[in-house]
C-alpha cells in the first residue's frame, strides 16, 4: 500500500512536469532557436524573387497576397493567388496554408517593408520555402547618386 | 534520503528545468510571435524621412541613427549622425551598444525597406524595444529631401516650416558627405545639441 503511496506521489508530481515539457517544446506558437540560420537567406537576397522572373521559379508556387485588397487578382490573374492580410497570417486559416502548402511560398505585399517582417518572422518561427515576391528587381538597390562637393572647404566646422 | 530518493530529486529538479527555463539561447527572439507580429506592423514603427530630416538639422540627441548598408557604401554618404551596423553583420556582434542607448530612439534605415524591415524585426524580437525603421530609406531620403524642390505659387506656414526641414537637412548631409572622413565624426559631435543643456536658460 506504502508502495502504491509512493508511487502514486512520484506520477502526480512528475507527470505534469512531463506534459509542460512536451507542451513546450511540440507548440507552434515559439520562434526557433537559430536565428543567424534562418534569416541566412535575407543576407544575401537569395530569399527574393522579382515578379519578371517568376516563369523561372518552379511552376508549383502559391503567392500569399498580404495587402488582401484584391488588386493584385485583378492586375494578375493568370498568377496563383491566396488572400491572406499581414495581419492574420499567425491566425489558423493562416498557418493551414503555411504550414500543409506544400509549394513556393510567395509573400507579397505593396509594401515592401510589410513582407519583409512577414518573411522574417516566420522564417524565425521556422517556416521553410518562404520567399518574398517583389515589384522591383532589386528591392534594396540605391536608385541614385551622390556627387560630394568637392568646393566645400572646413566653413561647416 | 537514500540514493533513489536523491537521484529522484535531482531528475525532478532537471524536469522543472527543462519545463520553466526559457526555450530561447542567446541569438533566437524571445517575444511571443503574435505579439512580436502586431507590433511590427504598427505605423508607430516607422518614421518618415521628414521626421528623420528633422532629427538631423535640429540635431536631436535623442535619436541615434543606424545605417544597415555595407560599410563601403556607409563611407560613401550616409546620414549625418548615423553608427554603421552592417544588415549581414547583424546577428554577429553585440547590438546593445547600438540599439539599446539609454535615452535614445534607435531608427534603422537602408537603401530601400526590405533590410530594414528584417532588422526591425529581428531587433524587437531581440528585445530592444527601442528600435524604430526610416519608412522608404535612403532611396526615399533623396526622394525627398535631396530633391526636394517648391514648384508652386504660394506656401503655406505648414509647407514652410517642412521646406526648410529639407533643405537644412540636404544642406547637412551635402556638407558632411563632401568632408574628408577625418573631418566628418568631428563636426557631427560639435553641432549635435543635447536638450538637457536648455534647463535653466544660456550658460
Amino acid at each position: 500500500m506504502s508502495r502504491i503511496y509512493q508511487y502514486g506521489i512520484v506520477i502526480l508530481v512528475v507527470l505534469p512536469v512531463a506534459v509542460v515539457v512536451l507542451i513546450r517544446a511540440l507548440s507552434a506558437d515559439r520562434f526557433d532557436h537559430n536565428a543567424r540560420k534562418l534569416a541566412g537567406s535575407s543576407f544575401n537576397h537569395s530569399n527574393i524573387i522579382a515578379w519578371h522572373k517568376l516563369d523561372s521559379v518552379a511552376e508549383d508556387y502559391l503567392i500569399v497576397d498580404l495587402d488582401d485588397r484584391g488588386e493584385l487578382e485583378e492586375k494578375h490573374p493568370e498568377a496563383r493567388v491566396v488572400r491572406l492580410p499581414a495581419e492574420s497570417v499567425l491566425e489558423k486559416p493562416g498557418r493551414d496554408i503555411l504550414r500543409t502548402h506544400g509549394k513556393q511560398l510567395l509573400l507579397y505585399s505593396s509594401e515592401p517593408a510589410v513582407s519583409a517582417k512577414v518573411w522574417m518572422l516566420l522564417s524565425q518561427m521556422g517556416y521553410s520555402n518562404l520567399y518574398i515576391l517583389s515589384d522591383e528587381a532589386d528591392p534594396e538597390g540605391m536608385k541614385h547618386k551622390f556627387r560630394p562637393d568637392t568646393l566645400q572647404t572646413g566653413t561647416a566646422m | 534520503m537514500n540514493t533513489r530518493q536523491t537521484i529522484s530529486v535531482i531528475l525532478l529538479l532537471l524536469g522543472g528545468l527543462l519545463a520553466f527555463m526559457p526555450l530561447s539561447g542567446r541569438y533566437s527572439l524571445h517575444e511571443k510571435p503574435g505579439h512580436l507580429l502586431s507590433e511590427v506592423l504598427e505605423e508607430s514603427t516607422g518614421f518618415t524621412v521628414d521626421q528623420v530630416a528633422r532629427f538631423v538639422s535640429t540635431g536631436d540627441s535623442t535619436v541615434q541613427l543606424v545605417d544597415l548598408r555595407l560599410s563601403e557604401e556607409f563611407a560613401k554618404f550616409n546620414i549625418p549622425g548615423s553608427v554603421n551596423l552592417p544588415y549581414d553583420e547583424f546577428l554577429e556582434k553585440d547590438l546593445t551598444p547600438y540599439l539599446s542607448q539609454p535615452g535614445k530612439k534607435s531608427i534603422l534605415y537602408s537603401n530601400g525597406d526590405t533590410d530594414a524591415g528584417y532588422a526591425l524585426v529581428l531587433a524587437r524580437g531581440l528585445g530592444y524595444k527601442n528600435c524604430y525603421m526610416m519608412q522608404g530609406g535612403l532611396n526615399s531620403w533623396f526622394e525627398t529631401v535631396m530633391n526636394s524642390e517648391f514648384t508652386g505659387e504660394k506656401i503655406s506656414a505648414k509647407e514652410n516650416a517642412l521646406f526648410e526641414s529639407r533643405m537644412k537637412a540636404r544642406r547637412l548631409f551635402n556638407e558632411v558627405n563632401s568632408m574628408p572622413d577625418s573631418l566628418k565624426q568631428k563636426y557631427i559631435a560639435s553641432k549635435r545639441f543635447d536638450p538637457r543643456k536648455l534647463d535653466g536658460g544660456c550658460e
